[in-house]
């Protein structure tokens, strides 16, 4: 069984955010073996009961509270209609303010999370009295609960088409569709480490755009996780930390290799599907060969659904399957490895929308999970969206220092082949979308942008 | 059309078929006329004296019949598996060296160059394969026992689908949690593999005789793959912590609820282990399958189904780091139904958890009622078929955390009570199991 502890270990550089590797928590043993040579700092519980004293929490300077007074309360069965000073006005349901209470008991704000159990929320609550002001709204309930609502967190939280697409913006912001003339936006690699105005303008735009060109990155390996550990935390695989994407030989994926490669993106055979992928160019070829092409899956996706509604039904209500067996070929990597996913090429969200593309002509399993009358169909819908892809995308050489960056599950990329003997080296490495967006809101308050109520 | 010309012998209990099938595909009106290509009845007597020299036995991969259609190449095996084989997917997976590497084991032909409707000019077969020539000059080679495997047929299909994924088998309030002893587990492959079955069908099973150490789960989990991380580093102890950063750190009852819903990527096996147990009242664990309760909901309560499949949630989780190994400032915010389907309308995942459930909800008012009373029924049928019990330090509960939910009572400010929560994927667990049972040849991969 290989031991990801060694990956960890040929990260260089600092990383901002701790990790307690497996090494570490190895060490963290109660035993007293006389002949044991490991050291023995305190377990982790002993440990915490003094961190927290230490872990003083930062600074945060308060932005001025915005003017948003109650102006009326018009109470009906169901719920309170509540009327704000700049003219937003909402209905607010009995049941979603009784769930909502911030009182001690029902809401704990250190945590940040709710106390009050589910199973003791009456749907049919009912308000007694209502009562409120510029500041609040105070409810006294048919439980004999009292709650008092700030006219901000009220304000925040109407139900207004409004409200709820800010509220959207701060979950993840609208992606913007792009074609053949995209250019991506470029972030020096330095400057963007050092500044954290800088890190959030990449972040919205990967949010938004789903592609950059980090510049003048350090010649090392490990430059591309250094800054995912620096954002966040590098997202593993069984490939490890990060690929040496270079012409391998006994190699255990064809993307390990000089052979040309379709339009795009990285392990699909995972249904925890890389978020963005880091691809460094740390020694381009030199001659022909070993281009990009890039293309936006969102853009292709939507004018599938648009122009071949058919096509579009069909990727996205099959299921591919998706599969990468192998070994090791480095240390870092797992001993052996056999992954088998299945999701449609298009995956839609409850509401419809598109999440998710799966392209990959290497890891698309030779297996398919239809009839065999439904399956030149399918084969037509996949050339169909193939075709949209290579017809809206972009072709471009990376030269040695430059890092690009992809939304994993939108974007597409492939590359020409290029000769055998040959010193391009391409180091690829991961960020998982739950971090990146978190990062992006962090920042955001951190600079005064986003206020959280 | 195709002409068909075979020839057939009976099978006898000695196995001793030779079946050869040489066809002649006339050229499609879209080929050149120079594809046109017509044995001669001695050249192909030469060819079935050629074939006839393979002499395996029949098993149930043979091919005993091989006939072409206008769209593909009908197979019939030894085991009467019959199936149709289109040409474009015989093209697409096409095994020789410039089309597939055997060494990284994946296609290197190009989606961009398959063109949907290749056809094929020639056709030969014997019991151990079908060799094909394409109107794009290609030939291809295909064994029967891959060619079997690979069947449209509903059984064929459903095989992968089991070394994809185990069917899960939904349970009720009277469900038993299957032991395993830890140290076994981590030293005999045979009971680990039992072990990742259990969790792919079961969803839920009990290690015994935990070794007193709080990197006790990690350790295991290393052994399987590697740790999931969070922005709580690589295992949380679950303890009463003052300042705590998650209403689950401290010592209040908690319901019934899976773990990390702000994350869209959640863990998919939690690994609870109970290094001290509450002494007293209080600290018990409930559990149940929402697998169970969201398919009871779907055939009893159709329009909460619909409501819980068809709403996104925010989950939210914002704070600061208690401790070194937990991200300094956290922001998390998810977007979901508590009820997610896959394109096949079956539940892949349950998304239950009060304290996480944001208070922001992406509904017109007039919806908002009918949402809560789709949670509650959801959450009643939960509680109705759930079971109670209190753990004993030193062990360690392991539940499918994408399917099942569990509680806890509150208890005593003042507590020993030290509970050690970490994460595994289910892309790395099923990915462990396939090559267990690889290895102990449960698994043959053709």
């Amino acid at each position: 069984m290989s031991h990801h502890s060694t990956a960890r270990a040929l990260l260089s550089g600092v990383a901002a955010f701790r990790n307690v590797t497996v090494q570490q928590m190895r060490l963290i043993c109660n035993k007293k073996c006389i002949n044991c040579k490991v050291t023995r700092p305190l377990s982790l519980a002993a440990n915490a009961q003094q961190q927290y004293q230490v872990k003083e929490r930062k600074e945060r300077k308060e932005l001025p509270v915005p003017s948003v007074p109650i102006s009326s309360a018009q109470v009906s069965r169901d719920s309170v209609t509540v009327k704000f000073g700049d003219g937003r006005e909402s209905p607010m349901p009995y049941v979603w303010l009784r769930d909502n209470c911030r009182c001690p008991d029902c809401y704990s704000s250190e945590a940040l999370g709710r106390k009050c159990l589910l199973s003791d929320l009456d749907v049919e609550i009912q308000a007694m009295d209502i009562q409120s002001n510029d500041e609040s709204l105070n409810i006294e309930w048919s439980d004999g609960h009292r709650s008092e609502y700030p006219a901000e967190w009220l304000h925040a939280r109407a139900f207004t088409p409004e409200a709820r697409a800010l509220r959207r913006d701060v979950y993840a912001l609208p992606k913007e569709p792009w074609g053949a003339n995209h250019k991506l936006l470029e972030f020096d690699y330095e400057s963007m480490r050092k500044d954290d105005k800088v890190l959030l303008e990449w972040l919205l735009t990967m949010e938004t755009q789903g592609s950059a060109m980090l510049k003048n990155v350090p010649d090392k390996d490990v430059a591309g996780p250094e800054m995912i550990e620096h954002i966040a935390f590098v997202k593993q695989c069984h490939y490890g930390p990060h690929s040496p994407v270079i012409n391998r030989p006994n190699t255990n994926n064809v993307a390990f290799t000089n052979a040309k490669l379709g339009m795009h993106n990285d392990l699909p055979q995972y249904e925890h599907m890389a978020g963005i992928i880091f691809i460094h160019c740390v020694k381009q070829h030199v001659g022909t060969g070993g281009e990009s092409v890039i293309a936006d899956g969102l853009f292709g996706a939507e004018l599938l659904r648009k122009e071949h509604p058919e096509a579009f039904k069909i990727l996205t209500s099959t299921d591919s399957y998706f599969w990468d067996k192998g070994h090791a070929n480095y240390s870092w990597e797992m001993e052996e490895f056999y992954k088998i996913s299945k999701f449609p090429v298009i995956t839609l969200n409850s509401s419809k929308e598109v999440i998710r593309i799966a392209v990959n002509n290497a890891i698309r399993d030779s297996y398919l999970d239809l009839p065999s009358s439904k399956v030149k169909k399918f084969y037509e819908s996949l050339k169909v969206f193939n075709d949209i892809l290579y017809s809206n995308s972009s072709t471009f050489k990376m030269d040695s220092g430059d890092l690009m960056t992809l939304d994993n599950v939108r974007c597409l990329h492939g590359r020409e082949g290029y000769e055998a003997f040959s010193d391009r080296h391409i180091e690829s490495s991961y960020l998982d979308w739950d971090e990146a967006r978190c990062r992006r809101r962090r920042i955001q308050e951190k600079l005064g942008l986003l206020r959280t109520v | 059309m195709a002409s068909r010309r075979s020839a057939r012998t009976l099978l006898s209990g000695l196995n001793s078929l030779r079946n050869v099938a040489a066809n002649h595909v006339r050229a499609s009106t879209t080929l050149r006329p120079t594809n046109l290509r017509r044995f001669s009845l001695a050249a192909a007597a030469r060819q079935q004296q050629a074939m006839a020299e393979s002499s395996a036995p029949l098993t149930e991969n043979s091919i005993v019949e091989a006939t072409t259609a206008k769209e593909g190449i009908t197979l019939k095996f030894g085991d009467l598996t019959t199936t149709e084989m289109p040409y474009v997917w015989l093209r697409d997976n096409c095994r020789c060296p410039d089309c597939y590497s055997p060494e990284a084991l994946g296609r290197k032909f190009l989606l961009t160059d398959l063109q949907v409707d290749v056809q094929a000019t020639k056709m030969e077969s014997n019991a151990e394969m079908v060799r094909v020539e394409w109107d794009d000059g290609h030939v291809s080679e295909y064994p029967s026992e891959w060619l079997h495997a690979r069947a449209f047929t509903p059984t064929a299909r459903a095989k992968r689908r089991n070394t994809y994924a185990y069917k899960r088998e939904p349970w009720g309030a009277d469900h038993r949690l299957k032991e395993f002893d830890y140290e076994t587990m981590k030293k005999d492959d045979k009971v680990l593999l039992e072990w990742l079955v259990t969790m792919e069908t079961q969803g839920s099973a009990m290690l015994k005789n935990v070794p007193d150490k709080e990197t006790a789960g990690p350790e295991m989990i290393e052994h399987i793959a590697f740790v999931k991380q969070s922005h709580y580093g690589p295992r949380s102890p679950v303890i009463n912590r003052p300042n705590t950063n998650n209403v689950a750190f401290t010592n209040a009852k908690l319901g019934m609820h899976n773990d990390l819903p702000q994350y869209e990527q959640m863990p998919g096996i939690i690994f609870i282990h109970c290094v001290e147990q509450h002494v007293g009242t209080g600290g018990e664990s409930v559990i149940t399958d929402g697998l169970f309760g969201a398919e009871y909901l779907r055939r009893n309560h159709p329009q909460a189904f619909e409501i819980l499949t068809s709403t996104d949630s925010y989950f939210w989780d914002k704070g600061h780091a208690n401790y070194s190994w937990e991200m300094d400032e956290f922001y998390k915010i998810a977007r979901f139904p508590i009820i997610t389907l896959d394109s096949q309308k079956e539940v892949v995942r349950i998304a239950v958890n009060n304290a996480i459930r944001d208070s922001y909800i992406d509904l017109p008012a007039e919806k908002v009622k009918h949402f809560y009373s789709a949670m509650k029924l959801f959450n009643d049928i939960l509680y109705d078929n759930s079971l109670v019990f209190k753990m004993d330090s030193g062990d360690m509960m392991t539940l499918d955390n994408v399917r099942c939910l569990h509680g806890r009572e509150g208890y005593e400010a003042f507590s020993g009570r030290h509970i050690e929560s970490s994460y595994l994927d289910w892309d790395e667990a099923r990915c462990r199991r396939r090559r267990i049972q690889e290895k102990l040849g449960l698994l043959k991969t053709i």
